[in-house]
């Protein structure tokens, strides 16, 4: 399993010569030698345009899926431990925020940042928010009665040490797979600002810009290796992503997976 | 149970606050005058008062939420800054073509996940399963507006079984009189079968393309409901009774497997309802995905704040539903 994940991925981390050419006479050419993938409506090789895109949509997954991380932890570690009004407000916010289609919550984002690389972050991140908010919750209030966090807050601990020391380390696990996970759909749901037109701007490359590209310019079905590669590597990373996420599930949980 | 539904009516208050809060709120943090974006740049600075005076923009912040909240409570979303139709009306025109999308994909995802999971649990690790799940793990991994593309691909341009977009052919379209939007509906009381089959044709293909999401995780989660149900001690019972096997997984097995399928349910089809922007645009599909879709390039706010708010709501409604009927499913579960 790790190694499916590893080959598919070993690849796609690999820099490849940049080589942003234009090849006007190439335009719209099907998969050839000189062209693998064929070329784009500008002439552009498709291969090289997947490959950089590629690279936008892995870093667009994981930054978001950081943000994600860390601001739904700390709320949700907040909301699990001191319970009271701060668990009531997270809580509504939460249900608020996930009342919303995901793209639509980042389509609003988006639409007040302005189109861009950093935008699309920021919008796929906060749509990731609630569901950490969720799982860390959860995952605290089991925690905290639990005889080991007992014991140290019988030592006189602070909520701090107790939270950062002891509860995070013991909920790191699922914490990892959810994350893991997350990459997956935060990659997919980036493709889909970028075919909407709201993703990265021309001439960063990327996957769903291509794909709306290709679209709009009208040849995505005359020429549909404009369509099929940059879907397909879309398909792919997400794939791997969910595969390890099931995989190290698998690892991570002592009870046996299902 | 009377009191059970009313208290999370209740509940529902905080949350449709929050919704309205949130979507008034992001509209006011769009950079820019709304009045100068929807009148353009060659509008007169008389022009842009005249606007900003009507839309209420010159009251406070506080006020001018009141205003809308007050609104919403009497249904009046405003109107499409570009049609000059009022939101409400213009939801109305286009959820049919969303709601017989969304009944169409989920009725696919249900005829063929729900057995899908079933078959895959009780021939675990088999060879039908690694392929079922395999095949559903695919299945949420494509974006689906790629899937729906390569279908009109294959089936519209190549093979040419299928319209690639539309909801009703051209020729057709002339002579059908739609009576209440839901087009197979209308063609059905009308007994229109020619338009029927037309409807359906176009149907087809965006309902196939969003049913992938749906199908792979009824199939996902009906097989891991499964099998926690058949590792139980009624299960083993029953077949000791010699209960026949079909019987056993039919009744006793897929019944008590159902609680957390329905949960999916409400959940992909609350989200379904709220129409699908990306699956519809590339459809040309007239519903409420590509409408807010619209409304966005247009920057037609009432638009988008109208549709936004729809969405949300339908989404929680559909929700609360599926809460309900756990009280009818379920009767171990307790309500306070």
């Amino acid at each position: 399993m790790f190694i499916v994940v590893a080959a598919l991925l070993a690849p796609l981390l690999n820099p490849y010569d940049p080589a942003t050419d234009r090849d006007y006479a190439a335009r719209l050419q099907g998969p050839s030698l000189e062209h693998w993938f064929g070329a784009d409506g500008l002439g552009r090789d498709i291969l090289t345009q997947v490959w950089y895109g590629l690279r936008t949509s892995l870093v667009i997954g994981l930054v978001s899926v950081l943000i994600g991380l860390i601001v739904g932890v700390s709320l949700g570690l907040a909301a699990g431990y001191f319970r009271g009004w701060s668990e009531r407000v997270i809580g509504w916010l939460t249900d608020v925020m996930l009342a919303f289609p995901s793209i639509l919550l980042a389509i609003a984002v988006v639409t007040v940042t302005g189109p861009s690389v950093v935008s699309v972050m920021f919008a796929v991140g906060i749509v990731q928010i609630p569901k950490f908010i969720r799982l860390t919750r959860s995952m605290v209030l089991s925690l905290r009665e639990q005889e080991f966090v007992q014991t140290v807050r019988a030592f006189g601990a602070k909520p701090p040490r107790i939270i950062f020391l002891h509860i995070l380390p013991a909920s790191l696990a699922p914490l990892v797979v959810q994350a893991t996970l997350a990459i997956g759909t935060a990659t997919l749901e980036a493709a889909g600002l970028g075919f909407l037109g709201l993703g990265a701007q021309p001439p960063t490359p990327e996957l769903g810009t291509m794909l709306s590209d290709a679209f709009k310019g009208g040849y995505s079905l005359s020429a549909p290796w404009t369509i099929v590669f940059p879907g397909l590597f879309i398909t792919l990373t997400v794939l791997a992503f969910n595969l390890l996420g099931d995989g190290l599930r698998d690892a991570l949980d002592p009870k046996g997976s299902r | 149970m009377g009191r059970y539904i009313l208290g999370r009516l209740l509940q529902l208050v905080p949350v449709l606050l929050g919704i309205s809060l949130l979507v008034f709120a992001f509209l006011h943090l769009i950079p820019g005058d709304p009045a100068v974006t929807m009148l353009g740049d060659r509008a007169t600075p008389d022009q842009v008062e005249v606007l900003r005076e009507r839309m209420g923009l010159n009251e406070p912040l506080p006020l001018q939420y009141l205003a809308f909240l007050g609104n919403l409570l009497r249904f009046d979303l405003g109107t499409s800054i570009f049609t000059g139709v009022p939101i409400i009306e213009e939801i109305r025109l286009r959820w049919p073509a969303t709601f017989e999308l969304s009944v169409l994909s989920m009725l696919i995802a249900l005829v063929l996940g729900i057995p899908i999971g079933v078959i895959a649990a009780v021939r675990k690790n088999s060879i039908v399963d690694n392929v079922a799940m395999s095949g559903s793990l695919l299945g949420v991994s494509m974006p689906v507006y790629w899937l729906g593309l390569l279908l009109i691909y294959l089936f519209a341009v190549n093979l040419q079984w299928l319209p690639p977009s539309g909801r009703i052919g051209v020729d057709v379209g002339y002579s059908f009189k739609p009576i209440t939007g839901f087009f197979v509906f209308d063609a059905l009381i009308q007994g229109d079968f020619k338009a029927l089959s037309n409807i359906l044709s176009h149907l087809l293909l965006p309902a196939l393309t969003l049913s992938t999401i749906p199908l792979a995780i009824l199939a996902r989660i009906t097989r891991s409901a499964m099998l926690e149900v058949l590792s139980q001690d009624y299960i083993r019972t029953a077949r000791a009774k010699g209960v026949l096997e079909f019987w056993v997984i039919a009744k006793h097995a897929l019944k008590n497997a159902m609680l957390p399928v329905i949960t999916i349910v409400g959940l992909e089809f609350g989200t379904l309802l709220g129409g699908a922007i990306l699956t519809e645009t590339i459809f040309s599909w007239p519903g409420i995905g590509k409408w807010i879709y619209e409304g966005i390039l247009l920057r037609d706010y009432p638009v988008v704040q109208g549709g936004v708010i729809f969405v949300a709501v339908v989404f929680v409604l559909v929700n609360l539903l599926v809460d309900i009927s756990y009280a009818f499913l379920d009767p171990r579960i307790q309500y306070k």
